[in-house]
């Protein structure tokens, strides 16, 4: 079922099957969880900055006070609006929307995915950032000394300790 | 187009677990011979270290005498630092703030992650082959393909120089084989004498205005530090389990690794300040993530080289055994 909810946010299911998994991300917690996480990850993939394990918890409380996020869909088929929003209501979960009008792809949906990702992204900016642990970098060092990687290859993965392309503490 | 990762993260062909041979006794014994050359043998030479769009330059210099291992890293780019190690001392210089780090570890059973019995648990979570022979830095080399079991790891390549079994370059490859982090020479001498000075710092941390930071010890060896995980995941044990200090804090840390072999976790336990705010969250540092997280009052701070995924799984495991 996992497979299903990662299917579902990559936009391959077909409207049935897509409409199964929404169904079942609203009945249980685990696949709501997993649907976190796997976002979570994403992000952190893309970018090396810092996003809060509880994103999710702090956007559904900024969606709450952002209507004009789940308001502009009427141009889609009711029934996957209605699919969409409840989802949306019970998870805040806006890539689930994203991708709903994207299948739809009208121009007007175009247009309500830009308010979305805008609002959404509007909604990441106000997030605060959380600073790494002040001790991260000691860390590092004692976690280098454990790793297998020394054994093969000697002192060279330290270069992860000290790269420059991370943020250093001790500047 | 991250869920495509994801996909292929969930959808890893279970039927690679039923048909996948123990490793051979041949590559062990090659896994066996890149663990010793790399301590054995005295060699000077410049690697490229890259992860994401980050490319960095270094020169290592390793000898070894009658005293033991000697060994110095330079980073070449960017803040200028060094590393210098010797047996169980690792001295980080960082000059800008005229610190050197010290960080010593006790003398146990020095590299406990590819004793025999770890090396053929490597097998449990990795399908290890031969690859194709390939020159690197002017070495023919032997490669070797680690292909994780699952999701909860990173694959490796390793390119080791046929006579000498000196690692040239190693690869660490994620669901997609793209790679997470890379080493690979440039150039390397191999045998021959190293010149003392070679491995000598540059900075002269022994003058006035430098500081010896040597807060980073180990402390006695306990094996209990009250604190173990609910369900480690498939492949990952405990190599090691430590109360230590750590520069910067007042009180021990507990500080455990877990390790499929190849892979390492370390977890960090520390008591909450009265009024800190918690951490809960996740970032990178290279192709290390890190996962933090308040665990009653306790700060729990988890990084490795291993899939975000396995990291949080280890961190949302961590619990306070009462002991």
């Amino acid at each position: 079922m996992k497979h299903d909810i990662s299917a579902l946010m990559d936009g391959e299911l077909e409207q049935d099957a897509a409409e199964t998994a929404i169904a079942r991300l609203k009945q249980q917690e685990e696949l709501r969880d997993a649907w976190f996480d796997y976002h979570l990850i994403g992000d952190v993939m893309r970018q090396t900055g810092i996003v809060s394990a509880d994103f999710g918890e702090r956007l559904r409380g900024k969606l709450a006070m952002e209507p004009v996020v789940l308001a502009p869909r009427r141009p889609l088929l009711q029934k996957t609006k209605i699919a969409a929003l409840s989802v949306a209501a019970s998870l805040a979960a806006v890539a689930v929307v994203a991708w709903v009008v994207l299948q739809n792809n009208t121009d007007k949906a175009k247009d309500n995915l830009a308010a979305t990702q805008q609002s959404n992204a509007a909604a990441l900016a106000s997030l605060p950032r959380y600073p790494l642990n002040s001790n991260v970098n000691e860390y590092l060092l004692a976690h280098q000394e454990f790793s297998p990687s020394t054994t093969m290859q000697g002192v060279a993965p330290y270069v992860r300790t000290v790269s420059d392309g991370a943020p250093e503490t001790n500047r | 187009m991250r869920v495509l990762l994801l996909s292929l993260f969930l959808a890893w062909p279970a039927t690679l677990l039923a048909d996948s041979p123990a490793p051979s006794d041949d590559v062990l014994a090659w896994l066996q011979k890149i663990a010793s050359a790399a301590h054995q043998l005295n060699y000077s030479g410049t690697f490229v270290y890259q992860y994401g769009n980050h490319v960095e330059t270094s020169r290592i210099v390793h000898a070894v005498d009658a005293s033991g291992e000697h060994e110095k890293l330079e980073i070449m780019d960017g803040l200028p630092r060094e590393i210098i190690r010797n047996n169980d001392e690792v001295q980080c210089f960082l000059p800008e703030s005229k610190t050197v780090k010290v960080e010593k570890r006790k003398a146990t059973k020095a590299f406990p992650a590819l004793l025999p019995e770890y090396l053929s648990n490597l097998g449990e979570s990795y399908v290890i082959k031969k690859g194709e022979q390939e020159r690197i830095a002017g070495f023919e080399c032997q490669a070797l393909v680690l292909q994780p079991k699952d999701g909860l790891r990173y694959g490796h390549r390793f390119w080791a120089d046929i006579n000498s079994g000196l690692l040239l370059k190693a690869s660490m490859l994620d669901e997609k084989n793209d790679v997470v982090e890379q080493f690979s020479f440039t150039q390397l001498n191999i045998g021959g004498p190293i010149d003392e000075e070679m491995l000598k710092p540059k900075y002269p941390a022994k003058t006035a205005g430098w500081r010896y930071d040597r807060a980073g010890q180990p402390g006695p060896m306990s094996t209990e530090t009250g604190w173990s995980l609910k369900s480690p995941p498939a492949g990952f044990k405990k190599i090691m389990e430590v109360k230590r200090m750590i520069s910067g804090k007042p009180a021990p840390i507990s500080h455990i690794v877990y390790s499929d072999g190849l892979a390492a976790v370390s977890v960090f336990i520390e008591p909450l300040n009265p009024g800190a705010k918690p951490l809960n969250g996740l970032s990178k540092r290279g192709a290390l993530n890190i996962y933090t997280k308040p665990v009653d009052e306790y700060q729990v701070t988890v990084l490795g080289e291993a899939p975000a995924m396995t990291v949080m799984q280890i961190g949302n495991s961590v619990y306070y055994t009462g002991n």
